[in-house]
């Protein structure tokens, strides 16, 4: 029953997220906000390599690219293809959505944030180290 | 209004009514745009069916169905179809007046 209420609720929320993107109105990122989190709860569901749960896991991932929010979908993607029952054909399928999602420049942003990012962890490391 | 919009939500409510009642299949969710398919439904012996749907306002040969079916076939679903709708039915019309020919 779960499944079925969740399904429904991000068929409505997909349809109004596209619609809103369509049309340029207000909203829509908002819009896929709520579609990302409901394929989440949907993807909690089921095991990763399972066909639908993982159709629910590029969903919410490629919903929070569309809502512009590189963090979440960044997280998400992390959790999703560090589990050990992930396969390399999954992991690349999530790595396509950023490109698919992205515009180039904007995909080079993101990169150089993440290693902005990874060059000050390693940094602080060192200075504890010392 | 977006015309494109229109015709293709049309041919959805069309298409799905024709599954659900031609092959008794059930929808269960719809895709997010970038997957290879719009619905994803469940069929009576419970195979997972992707379903890919597109409306036109006239015949065309057959030509958005190939493409349809050959754009859903790199689903990773049991069953992979692909339903087209045609809105606008051809029509012609011929009206004569008396006289010679």
């Amino acid at each position: 029953v779960e499944l079925e209420s969740l399904y429904e609720k991000v068929s409505d929320a997909i349809f109004t997220a596209e619609g809103l993107e369509a049309t340029g109105a207000p909203g829509a990122a908002e819009a896929y906000r709520e579609v990302s989190r409901l394929e989440e709860q949907i993807a909690k569901l089921f095991p990763v390599g399972d066909t639908e749960g993982d159709l629910a896991r590029r969903g919410a991932v490629r919903a929070a690219l569309n809502a512009g929010d590189l963090k979440r979908a960044d997280e998400l993607q992390e959790r999703y293809a560090s589990d050990a029952r992930a396969t390399k054909d999954f992991r690349q399928q999530l790595e396509a959505l950023w490109a698919e999602a992205l515009p180039g420049s904007a995909l080079l942003a993101h990169a150089s944030h993440l290693a902005d990012t990874f060059a000050f962890s390693a940094l602080r490391i060192e200075l504890m180290a010392a | 209004v977006d015309y494109h919009r229109v015709t293709e939500e049309a041919a959805e409510g069309i298409a799905l009514a024709l599954v659900s009642s031609g092959c008794n299949w059930i929808v269960l969710r719809r895709l997010q745009r970038g997957e290879v398919a719009d619905w994803l439904l469940r069929g009576s012996n419970g195979a997972l069916v992707a379903l890919e749907v597109s409306g036109l306002d006239a015949p065309d040969n057959g030509r958005r169905l190939r493409e349809k079916l050959a754009q859903v076939h790199k689903a990773r679903f049991d069953v992979k179809a692909a339903c087209l709708v045609v809105l606008a039915k051809p029509q012609a019309s011929l009206s004569l007046q008396e006289g010679d020919v």
